[in-house]
């Protein structure tokens, strides 16, 4: 079967210029041959640390971002040369979520025509009252008030404006959409809220979720599976019940030991704690990106390509340990 | 005798506060921030302030190492007891013989402690000669074994970087080190770790355990992350709109919540042990300042709120072995 998103050796470099002429100094490789896929009602989740470019990913799924190489498909379409109608229709079915919902919302747009102007772009609604009367459904939707069209989002709460974002993401009634950490800056109290409206949605309209997070509890609590990332590579992806219960990659298995869990009785929990920083993306490490800071490298982790095995079903693995 | 100098009499605690209240001017009205606050770290204790944003933590800190601007903030009433010896009365400049000597700050965003104009070492060397009448060849001896101390590979060489080019983690290191080159009696420490990955967030958090464990150093830790409550501090006490509402031994606050608000915290945490399904959540959201109820602050989120909680905000009071919490609702243990 076609699954709703498909990515296949993604790759996105960005090149470094400097000098007056613009020379090219360098290349950040912020995301290189990743691939994965997403299904209709599925919550797909990229994690890992920042700069890892789980961003850079997400944006080239919505294309925002054109990749270097590598396709992104929309039910088996490849959709880097859509132009015209068609981009438009991918437009309508795809659409993002970002943090920070008060720097992505309009401040002198009311919440009604926040909501309202992506089904205008898209010729959703064949009047005004049309689209109010929707605006104020997908608002319900999202657990907003109808006294909330005519108010504008500085009037709202950090989780209010979060609702809001959702409710333009859906307006153009979506099958997927890309939450880029979506829930990250919110207050815990608020964010149980958010988690749970995400949830509600997907099962209720049968969305699918690029779910981009760096804390891993709210991904465990969302995911149905989910993709770790270090320096641009994929280097796991496994069903999140088996990633979180054995984790395989020693960057994984260190990622979920940092984790501080909210139980004064694993104080005394041995973890594994990395030394050193991430290399910088212009300079990727030769062959395994993560070896100047895996516990696990040997010699030959040092140069070449790591090559991806599948040590289970349902689960990818870059590292040669799993070979 | 000097009040910049004591070293305290060794029974009162490193660093006591109480009934602090400190307000900021809304438009012509004052509003409190932080309200009736009290706590206190023992030698070598770490307390951790937790709450979610804008309940006054930092405002708090800010007040007790008398950072905070005034206007347009004003600390209404409270004593900030060192070691015993209350330092509020005392005027700016006495406090900047205190601060970085005796009581020390490091914050989310180490930019924060450092100039970007000077060096490292040069920054270090200082905070030395600010306290310190020494040879400033023995002050960079100094700085670089602190700076060994914090795990920073060639401290010779770092002396001579300037702040922007070291890497988020080891800037931390470097602001950490800037905290303790006079050996502090208690480090205020306001969300340390907050900015930084989680495998870097590891590194640090074991290394204030490190220095905690092998100094003594007394740390008020502020956080929102219960996860590392959890892991790192002895005591908790727990901030909603700008009053402390519960506080206890981090194993009693987690095995037994009591206010309302602090069992709502608790359980809209996702956590690893456990499986997705619907999180409780709190309804609502924190008021902002202007808004604060009048009554029990968290009353409009509260599925418990009687008329009493609406009508008088309740004191904080001890319900048995030292766990205190600010809800009439919640019984003394053993009955009444
Ligand atoms: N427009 C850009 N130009 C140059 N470098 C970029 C650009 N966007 C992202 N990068 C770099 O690509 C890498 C991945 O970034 P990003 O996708 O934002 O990571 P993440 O979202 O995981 O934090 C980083 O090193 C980042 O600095
Ligand atoms: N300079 C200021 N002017 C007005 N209000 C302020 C100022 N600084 C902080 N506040 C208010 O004081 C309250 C407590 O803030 P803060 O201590 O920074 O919270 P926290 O650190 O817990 O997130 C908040 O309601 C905030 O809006
Ligand atoms: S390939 Fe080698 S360096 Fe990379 S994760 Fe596996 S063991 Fe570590
Ligand atoms: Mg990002
Ligand atoms: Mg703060």
């Amino acid at each position: 079967m076609t699954p709703l998103v498909e990515c296949v050796g993604l790759t996105r470099h960005f090149p470094i210029r400097s000098g007056v002429f613009g020379r090219t100094a360098g290349v950040v490789h912020a995301v290189d041959d990743v691939s994965f896929h997403a299904d209709r009602g599925e919550t797909y989740s990229l994690v890992g640390e920042s700069g890892c470019g789980k961003t850079t990913t997400g944006r080239m799924v919505i294309r925002l971002e054109k990749p270097t190489s590598g396709a992104m498909r929309l039910d088996g379409e490849d959709v880097s040369n859509l132009t015209g109608k068609a981009l438009s229709a991918f437009r309508r079915r795809v659409q993002a979520v970002f943090q920070d919902p008060f720097s992505s919302l309009n401040p002198r747009m009311t919440v009604g025509s926040i909501v309202e102007e992506g089904m205008l772009v898209h010729g959703i609604g064949h009047s005004p009252s049309e689209r109010r009367e929707r605006a104020k459904e997908i608002l319900a939707l999202t657990g907003m008030s109808p006294d909330s069209l005519d108010r504008f989002p500085h009037e709202f709460s950090g989780g209010q404006r979060q609702r809001v974002g959702l409710a333009r993401a859906l307006s153009t009634g979506p099958d997927f959409i890309v939450a880029d950490e979506a829930v990250s800056a919110l207050d815990v109290s608020i964010q149980a809220q958010i988690i749970n409206l995400l949830a509600e949605l997907r099962e209720k309209l049968g969305l699918g979720y690029l779910f981009i997070a760096h804390d891993l509890a709210v991904v465990k609590h969302l995911s149905d599976r989910v993709g770790v990332m270090y320096l641009g590579h994929l280097m796991e992806e496994a069903p999140a019940a088996d990633l979180f219960r054995e984790p395989l990659h020693p960057y994984t298995k260190a990622l979920l030991s940092a984790i501080p869990e909210p139980d004064p009785a694993k104080r005394g929990k041995k973890r594994i704690i990395l030394s050193g920083d991430v290399p910088r993306s212009d300079r990727p490490p030769a062959g395994c990106r993560f070896h100047t800071r895996c516990p696990e490298a040997t010699d030959r982790c040092r140069e070449g390509d790591i090559p991806e095995s599948h040590p289970a079903v349902g689960r990818r693995v870059r590292c040669l340990l799993y070979e | 005798m000097d009040s910049t100098k004591t070293a305290g009499d060794g029974r009162s605690p490193r660093l006591a506060v109480e009934g602090l209240s400190v307000a900021f001017d809304q438009g012509g009205r004052e509003a409190l921030a932080v309200e009736d606050v009290s706590f206190r770290v023992e030698r070598g204790e770490t307390l951790a302030l937790v709450g979610e944003s804008g309940c006054g933590k930092s405002v708090t800190c800010m007040a007790v190492m008398r950072l905070l601007a005034t206007p347009p903030a004003r600390i209404v009433s409270g004593k900030v007891l060192l070691s015993g010896k209350d330092v509020m009365p005392l005027g700016n400049g006495e406090m900047r013989r205190i601060r970085g000597k005796r009581m020390a700050m490091i914050f989310q965003e180490p930019m924060t402690s450092f100039d970007p104009v000077y060096t490292i070492g040069y920054q270090l060397v200082e905070a030395v000669l600010t306290h310190e009448a020494i040879d400033p060849a023995e002050a960079a001896l100094r700085a670089q074994a602190v700076m060994r101390d914090v795990g920073l590979a060639d401290p010779a060489g770092l002396m001579r970087r300037y702040p922007h080019e070291l890497s988020g983690g080891m800037k931390q290191r470097a602001m950490i080190a800037m905290a303790l080159v006079e050996n502090p009696e208690i480090i205020l420490c306001d969300e340390p770790t907050t900015a930084l990955d989680v495998t870097i967030q590891a590194q640090i958090m074991d290394l204030l355990a490190k220095l905690r464990d092998e100094r003594g150093v007394s740390l008020l830790f502020i956080t929102h992350n219960l996860g590392l409550v959890a892991g790192f501090a002895h005591r908790a006490a727990v901030m909603y709109s700008g009053r402390i509402i519960e506080t206890a031994d981090v194993e009693a606050l987690y095995a037994n919540p009591l206010h309302p608000y602090t069992i709502g915290l608790f359980a809209s945490v996702p956590r690893l042990d456990q499986d997705g399904g619907r999180l409780p959540s709190i309804p609502g959201s924190v008021p902002s300042l202007p808004e604060r109820p009048v009554g029990c602050k968290f009353w409009p989120r509260c599925d418990r709120a009687r008329d009493v909680c609406r009508e008088e905000d309740p004191p904080l009071e001890d319900k048995g072995r030292g766990h205190f919490c600010a809800c009439r609702l919640v019984a003394r243990e053993g009955g009444a």
